[in-house]
Protein backbone atom coordinates (compact mmCIF):
# COMPACT_ATOMS: atom_id res chain seq x y z
CA UNK A 1 0.00 0.00 0.00
CA UNK A 2 3.13 2.21 0.35
CA UNK A 3 2.85 3.50 -3.35
CA UNK A 4 -0.45 5.15 -2.64
CA UNK A 5 1.37 7.74 -0.08
CA UNK A 6 3.40 8.30 -3.08
CA UNK A 7 2.41 11.51 -4.64
CA UNK A 8 3.34 11.01 -8.34
CA UNK A 9 1.10 8.09 -8.10
CA UNK A 10 -1.62 10.15 -6.47
CA UNK A 11 -1.02 13.14 -9.27
CA UNK A 12 -1.70 10.28 -12.30
CA UNK A 13 -4.33 8.50 -10.39
CA UNK A 14 -6.55 10.88 -9.24
CA UNK A 15 -8.94 14.02 -10.16
CA UNK A 16 -8.39 17.43 -9.34
CA UNK A 17 -11.50 16.75 -7.58
CA UNK A 18 -10.73 13.41 -5.49
CA UNK A 19 -6.94 14.48 -4.90
CA UNK A 20 -8.62 18.26 -2.98
CA UNK A 21 -11.15 15.80 -1.14
CA UNK A 22 -7.73 13.57 0.20
CA UNK A 23 -6.28 16.92 1.14
CA UNK A 24 -9.41 18.09 3.03
CA UNK A 25 -9.81 15.47 5.04
CA UNK A 26 -6.16 14.92 5.55
CA UNK A 27 -5.13 18.25 6.57
CA UNK A 28 -8.46 20.05 7.97
CA UNK A 29 -7.46 19.47 11.62
CA UNK A 30 -4.16 20.34 11.13
CA UNK A 31 -4.85 23.68 9.27
CA UNK A 32 -7.92 24.50 11.96
CA UNK A 33 -5.14 23.94 14.71
CA UNK A 34 -2.92 26.16 12.88
CA UNK A 35 -5.48 29.21 12.55
CA UNK A 36 -6.94 28.47 16.04
CA UNK A 37 -3.14 29.23 16.91
CA UNK A 38 -3.10 32.55 15.05
CA UNK A 39 -6.99 32.87 16.21
CA UNK A 40 -6.71 32.63 20.12
CA UNK A 41 -8.23 29.89 19.93
CA UNK A 42 -11.25 31.93 18.65
CA UNK A 43 -13.65 29.07 17.19
CA UNK A 44 -15.42 30.75 14.37
CA UNK A 45 -12.24 32.91 13.08
CA UNK A 46 -10.20 29.83 12.64
CA UNK A 47 -13.01 28.76 10.93
CA UNK A 48 -13.57 31.12 8.23
CA UNK A 49 -9.82 31.47 7.97
CA UNK A 50 -9.14 27.30 7.56
CA UNK A 51 -12.13 27.41 4.87
CA UNK A 52 -10.18 30.68 3.45
CA UNK A 53 -6.88 28.54 3.48
CA UNK A 54 -8.92 25.54 1.41
CA UNK A 55 -10.34 27.65 -1.36
CA UNK A 56 -7.12 29.31 -2.00
CA UNK A 57 -5.29 25.54 -2.45
CA UNK A 58 -8.02 24.88 -5.08
CA UNK A 59 -7.72 28.01 -6.55
CA UNK A 60 -4.08 27.33 -6.69
CA UNK A 61 -3.81 23.65 -6.87
CA UNK A 62 -2.62 23.67 -10.67
CA UNK A 63 0.29 26.03 -9.51
CA UNK A 64 2.01 23.70 -6.70
CA UNK A 65 4.94 22.31 -8.79
CA UNK A 66 6.21 19.61 -6.51
CA UNK A 67 3.81 17.15 -5.45
CA UNK A 68 6.16 15.87 -3.03
CA UNK A 69 6.00 19.37 -1.30
CA UNK A 70 2.26 19.57 -1.03
CA UNK A 71 2.29 19.68 3.03
CA UNK A 72 4.84 22.68 2.85
CA UNK A 73 2.76 24.20 0.07
CA UNK A 74 -0.21 23.88 2.18
CA UNK A 75 1.02 25.16 5.75
CA UNK A 76 2.96 28.24 4.23
CA UNK A 77 -0.68 29.18 2.11
CA UNK A 78 -2.31 28.80 6.00
CA UNK A 79 0.31 31.19 7.99
CA UNK A 80 0.11 33.66 4.90
CA UNK A 81 -3.62 33.16 5.04
CA UNK A 82 -4.12 33.76 9.00
CA UNK A 83 -1.40 37.12 9.16
CA UNK A 84 -3.51 38.39 5.93
CA UNK A 85 -6.39 38.08 7.90
CA UNK A 86 -5.47 39.07 11.15
CA UNK A 87 -3.94 42.38 9.74
CA UNK A 88 -7.24 43.22 8.00
CA UNK A 89 -9.33 42.44 11.38
CA UNK A 90 -8.93 43.97 14.70
CA UNK A 91 -7.86 41.27 17.54
CA UNK A 92 -9.72 40.35 19.60
CA UNK A 93 -9.25 38.14 23.40
CA UNK A 94 -9.72 34.67 23.53
CA UNK A 95 -13.13 33.77 25.06
CA UNK A 96 -13.37 30.52 27.20
CA UNK A 97 -16.64 28.82 25.62
CA UNK A 98 -15.17 29.37 22.06
CA UNK A 99 -12.15 26.60 22.42
CA UNK A 100 -12.59 23.69 20.30
CA UNK A 101 -13.92 20.73 21.67
CA UNK A 102 -11.96 18.15 23.59
CA UNK A 103 -11.90 14.01 23.84
CA UNK A 104 -11.61 13.88 27.54
CA UNK A 105 -13.27 13.23 30.55
CA UNK A 106 -14.54 16.34 32.22
CA UNK A 107 -12.20 15.96 35.12
CA UNK A 108 -9.32 15.72 32.71
CA UNK A 109 -11.17 18.25 30.17
CA UNK A 110 -10.48 21.16 33.14
CA UNK A 111 -6.93 20.70 33.30
CA UNK A 112 -6.90 19.98 29.57
CA UNK A 113 -9.00 23.22 28.85
CA UNK A 114 -6.49 25.42 31.38
CA UNK A 115 -3.80 24.33 29.57
CA UNK A 116 -4.61 24.67 25.81
CA UNK A 117 -5.53 28.51 27.20
CA UNK A 118 -2.50 29.02 28.63
CA UNK A 119 -0.60 27.71 25.27
CA UNK A 120 -3.23 30.35 23.40
CA UNK A 121 -1.97 32.50 25.70
CA UNK A 122 1.28 32.36 25.28
CA UNK A 123 0.82 32.87 21.44
CA UNK A 124 -0.19 35.45 21.81
CA UNK A 125 3.03 36.83 23.41
CA UNK A 126 4.84 35.81 20.59
CA UNK A 127 5.93 37.38 17.48
CA UNK A 128 4.77 36.09 14.33
CA UNK A 129 7.77 34.19 13.25
CA UNK A 130 7.75 32.58 16.71
CA UNK A 131 4.57 31.89 16.56
CA UNK A 132 4.92 29.85 13.45
CA UNK A 133 7.24 27.34 14.69
CA UNK A 134 5.47 26.83 18.01
CA UNK A 135 2.40 25.77 16.14
CA UNK A 136 4.99 23.92 13.57
CA UNK A 137 6.53 21.77 16.50
CA UNK A 138 3.14 21.30 18.39
CA UNK A 139 1.98 20.01 15.13
CA UNK A 140 5.28 17.10 15.13
CA UNK A 141 6.26 18.85 11.79
CA UNK A 142 10.09 17.31 11.34
CA UNK A 143 12.95 19.84 11.08
CA UNK A 144 13.92 19.52 8.08
CA UNK A 145 10.19 20.11 6.75
CA UNK A 146 10.13 23.17 9.27
CA UNK A 147 13.28 24.51 7.64
CA UNK A 148 11.40 24.27 3.97
CA UNK A 149 8.20 25.66 5.33
CA UNK A 150 9.72 28.83 6.93
CA UNK A 151 12.07 29.21 4.65
CA UNK A 152 15.59 29.16 6.69
CA UNK A 153 18.48 26.92 6.78
CA UNK A 154 18.59 23.92 9.39
CA UNK A 155 21.52 25.42 11.54
CA UNK A 156 19.39 29.16 11.74
CA UNK A 157 16.46 26.91 12.42
CA UNK A 158 18.40 24.71 15.37
CA UNK A 159 19.35 28.15 17.31
CA UNK A 160 15.16 29.49 16.51
CA UNK A 161 14.02 26.05 17.38
CA UNK A 162 15.96 26.20 21.15
CA UNK A 163 14.92 30.17 21.63
CA UNK A 164 11.35 29.23 20.82
CA UNK A 165 11.31 26.51 23.09
CA UNK A 166 12.58 27.93 25.91
CA UNK A 167 10.20 31.30 25.43
CA UNK A 168 7.52 28.88 25.33
CA UNK A 169 8.18 27.52 28.72
CA UNK A 170 9.10 30.34 30.21
CA UNK A 171 5.92 31.18 29.31
CA UNK A 172 3.90 28.64 30.45
CA UNK A 173 6.04 28.58 33.39
CA UNK A 174 4.32 31.24 34.11
CA UNK A 175 1.53 31.85 36.86
CA UNK A 176 0.39 34.96 35.98
CA UNK A 177 -0.37 34.08 32.35
CA UNK B 1 1.91 18.89 32.29
CA UNK B 2 4.75 21.00 30.98
CA UNK B 3 6.73 18.29 29.52
CA UNK B 4 6.75 19.18 25.50
CA UNK B 5 5.52 15.60 24.10
CA UNK B 6 2.46 16.49 26.52
CA UNK B 7 1.61 19.95 25.73
CA UNK B 8 2.00 18.71 22.02
CA UNK B 9 -0.17 15.42 22.70
CA UNK B 10 -2.74 17.64 24.53
CA UNK B 11 -2.63 20.31 21.39
CA UNK B 12 -3.14 17.53 18.67
CA UNK B 13 -6.27 16.26 20.65
CA UNK B 14 -8.16 19.54 19.38
CA UNK B 15 -9.92 18.28 16.44
CA UNK B 16 -12.93 19.95 14.75
CA UNK B 17 -15.28 18.54 11.83
CA UNK B 18 -15.43 21.22 8.51
CA UNK B 19 -18.34 22.96 8.49
CA UNK B 20 -19.02 22.61 4.71
CA UNK B 21 -18.39 19.78 2.80
CA UNK B 22 -16.01 19.68 -0.56
CA UNK B 23 -18.07 20.27 -3.37
CA UNK B 24 -19.27 23.59 -0.82
CA UNK B 25 -15.72 24.72 -0.37
CA UNK B 26 -15.19 24.27 -4.58
CA UNK B 27 -18.26 26.45 -5.21
CA UNK B 28 -16.97 29.20 -2.91
CA UNK B 29 -13.47 29.25 -4.84
CA UNK B 30 -15.34 29.09 -8.05
CA UNK B 31 -17.71 32.30 -6.77
CA UNK B 32 -14.32 33.70 -5.09
CA UNK B 33 -12.24 33.83 -8.35
CA UNK B 34 -14.62 34.99 -10.66
CA UNK B 35 -15.86 38.04 -8.06
CA UNK B 36 -11.96 38.50 -7.69
CA UNK B 37 -11.81 38.54 -11.36
CA UNK B 38 -14.89 40.99 -11.81
CA UNK B 39 -13.79 43.37 -9.20
CA UNK B 40 -9.87 43.86 -10.89
CA UNK B 41 -11.31 44.04 -14.36
CA UNK B 42 -14.66 45.90 -13.99
CA UNK B 43 -12.57 49.31 -13.27
CA UNK B 44 -10.22 48.77 -16.34
CA UNK B 45 -13.26 48.13 -19.03
CA UNK B 46 -15.26 51.00 -17.84
CA UNK B 47 -11.98 53.20 -18.14
CA UNK B 48 -10.99 51.48 -21.27
CA UNK B 49 -14.49 52.29 -22.92
CA UNK B 50 -14.33 56.05 -22.08
CA UNK B 51 -10.86 55.80 -23.54
CA UNK B 52 -12.67 54.28 -26.46
CA UNK B 53 -15.24 56.87 -26.84
CA UNK B 54 -12.43 59.63 -26.44
CA UNK B 55 -10.15 58.32 -28.99
CA UNK B 56 -12.89 58.23 -31.27
CA UNK B 57 -14.01 61.52 -31.13
CA UNK B 58 -10.51 62.78 -30.93
CA UNK B 59 -10.22 61.07 -34.54
CA UNK B 60 -12.84 63.26 -35.94
CA UNK B 61 -11.84 66.61 -34.20
CA UNK B 62 -9.31 68.83 -36.29
CA UNK B 63 -5.75 69.04 -35.01
CA UNK B 64 -4.20 71.99 -33.27
CA UNK B 65 -7.31 73.55 -31.79
CA UNK B 66 -8.72 73.26 -27.80
CA UNK B 67 -10.53 71.09 -28.35
CA UNK B 68 -7.94 68.46 -29.51
CA UNK B 69 -5.72 69.43 -26.98
CA UNK B 70 -8.37 69.18 -24.34
CA UNK B 71 -9.12 65.42 -25.66
CA UNK B 72 -5.31 64.62 -25.82
CA UNK B 73 -4.76 65.31 -21.82
CA UNK B 74 -8.11 63.89 -20.91
CA UNK B 75 -6.83 60.29 -23.23
CA UNK B 76 -3.41 60.56 -21.72
CA UNK B 77 -4.56 60.73 -17.75
CA UNK B 78 -7.08 58.20 -18.92
CA UNK B 79 -4.47 55.67 -20.25
CA UNK B 80 -1.92 56.31 -17.84
CA UNK B 81 -4.85 55.00 -15.05
CA UNK B 82 -5.70 52.27 -16.67
CA UNK B 83 -1.61 51.10 -16.95
CA UNK B 84 -1.59 51.45 -13.86
CA UNK B 85 -4.03 49.82 -12.97
CA UNK B 86 -3.27 46.81 -15.61
CA UNK B 87 -0.27 46.98 -13.95
CA UNK B 88 -1.37 47.04 -10.62
CA UNK B 89 -3.54 43.73 -10.76
CA UNK B 90 -0.78 41.80 -12.74
CA UNK B 91 1.77 42.90 -10.18
CA UNK B 92 -0.92 41.43 -7.14
CA UNK B 93 -1.85 38.36 -9.32
CA UNK B 94 1.78 37.41 -9.60
CA UNK B 95 2.11 37.08 -5.46
CA UNK B 96 2.30 33.92 -4.55
CA UNK B 97 0.46 33.59 -1.32
CA UNK B 98 2.28 29.89 -0.76
CA UNK B 99 6.14 32.10 -0.95
CA UNK B 100 7.50 31.97 2.58
CA UNK B 101 6.19 33.94 4.68
CA UNK B 102 8.39 36.84 5.33
CA UNK B 103 8.80 36.56 1.29
CA UNK B 104 5.26 36.91 0.57
CA UNK B 105 5.18 39.61 3.70
CA UNK B 106 7.14 41.75 1.85
CA UNK B 107 6.24 41.69 -1.57
CA UNK B 108 2.76 42.41 0.37
CA UNK B 109 3.92 45.39 1.59
CA UNK B 110 5.21 46.55 -1.58
CA UNK B 111 2.19 46.13 -3.55
CA UNK B 112 0.45 47.86 -0.62
CA UNK B 113 2.79 50.88 -0.87
CA UNK B 114 2.23 51.04 -4.51
CA UNK B 115 -0.90 50.95 -4.34
CA UNK B 116 -1.67 53.64 -1.93
CA UNK B 117 0.60 56.05 -4.01
CA UNK B 118 -1.95 54.77 -6.78
CA UNK B 119 -4.88 55.86 -4.92
CA UNK B 120 -3.73 59.22 -3.66
CA UNK B 121 -1.19 61.04 -6.16
CA UNK B 122 -1.66 59.31 -9.19
CA UNK B 123 -5.83 59.60 -8.70
CA UNK B 124 -5.48 63.31 -8.12
CA UNK B 125 -3.17 63.91 -11.05
CA UNK B 126 -5.48 61.91 -13.31
CA UNK B 127 -8.25 63.15 -12.24
CA UNK B 128 -6.98 67.14 -12.57
CA UNK B 129 -5.56 66.32 -15.19
CA UNK B 130 -8.69 64.84 -17.14
CA UNK B 131 -10.88 68.06 -15.91
CA UNK B 132 -8.12 70.51 -16.81
CA UNK B 133 -8.23 68.66 -20.13
CA UNK B 134 -12.61 69.08 -20.08
CA UNK B 135 -12.03 73.33 -19.30
CA UNK B 136 -9.81 73.30 -22.40
CA UNK B 137 -12.47 72.38 -24.35
CA UNK B 138 -14.98 74.90 -22.87
CA UNK B 139 -14.79 77.73 -24.75
CA UNK B 140 -15.10 75.84 -28.33
CA UNK B 141 -18.24 74.77 -26.82
CA UNK B 142 -19.30 77.81 -26.31
CA UNK B 143 -19.10 78.97 -29.90
CA UNK B 144 -20.15 75.81 -31.33
CA UNK B 145 -23.02 74.26 -28.97
CA UNK B 146 -26.65 75.17 -29.03
CA UNK B 147 -26.76 77.64 -25.91
CA UNK B 148 -28.95 75.20 -23.36
CA UNK B 149 -26.22 72.35 -24.41
CA UNK B 150 -23.12 74.98 -23.60
CA UNK B 151 -25.15 75.56 -20.40
CA UNK B 152 -26.01 72.16 -19.71
CA UNK B 153 -22.33 71.41 -19.83
CA UNK B 154 -21.40 74.70 -17.58
CA UNK B 155 -23.95 73.21 -14.94
CA UNK B 156 -22.30 69.58 -15.16
CA UNK B 157 -18.80 71.39 -14.96
CA UNK B 158 -20.09 73.11 -11.42
CA UNK B 159 -21.97 70.44 -9.80
CA UNK B 160 -21.08 66.83 -11.40
CA UNK B 161 -17.11 67.37 -11.48
CA UNK B 162 -16.82 68.38 -7.58
CA UNK B 163 -19.27 65.17 -6.61
CA UNK B 164 -17.82 63.26 -8.71
CA UNK B 165 -14.13 63.89 -7.15
CA UNK B 166 -15.76 64.30 -3.85
CA UNK B 167 -16.89 60.81 -4.63
CA UNK B 168 -13.83 59.33 -5.94
CA UNK B 169 -11.79 60.67 -3.42
CA UNK B 170 -13.93 59.37 -0.45
CA UNK B 171 -13.32 56.17 -1.74
CA UNK B 172 -9.53 56.31 -2.49
CA UNK B 173 -9.50 57.93 1.32
CA UNK B 174 -11.01 54.99 2.16
CA UNK B 175 -8.74 52.68 0.29
CA UNK B 176 -5.62 54.27 2.11
CA UNK B 177 -6.96 54.25 5.11
CA UNK B 178 -7.38 50.47 4.58
CA UNK B 179 -3.91 50.10 3.32
CA UNK B 180 -2.31 51.60 5.86
CA UNK B 181 -3.80 49.75 8.57
CA UNK B 182 -2.47 46.80 6.98
CA UNK B 183 1.05 48.49 6.29
CA UNK B 184 1.77 49.69 9.69
CA UNK B 185 0.50 45.82 11.18
CA UNK B 186 3.19 44.28 8.22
Amino acid sequence: MAYFANPIFFKITMSKQQEFETIYRDYYSKVFRLCSGYASGRDEWATEAAQEVFITIWNKYDTLKDPQALSAWIYRIAFNTCMKRLKATKHQPILPDQLPEMAYSPEESVEANEMIKKIYRALDHMVADEKNLVLLMLEGIENEDISEILGISRSHLRVKLHRTRQKLKSLLDNERL
Amino acid sequence: MNDFNDIQALWQQQSTAPDKNVEQIIKMAQQQKSQSIRKHVSGIIVLSVTLLILVLIWTITPFANPVSYGLSIMISSLMLRILLEGYSYNRIKRIDIAEVSEVYQQKIKAFFSFRKYLVSLVTAITLLAYIGGFILMVPTFKQTLPNWFYWYIIVFLIIGIPLSAYLLFRQARKEIKDLERVIEKL
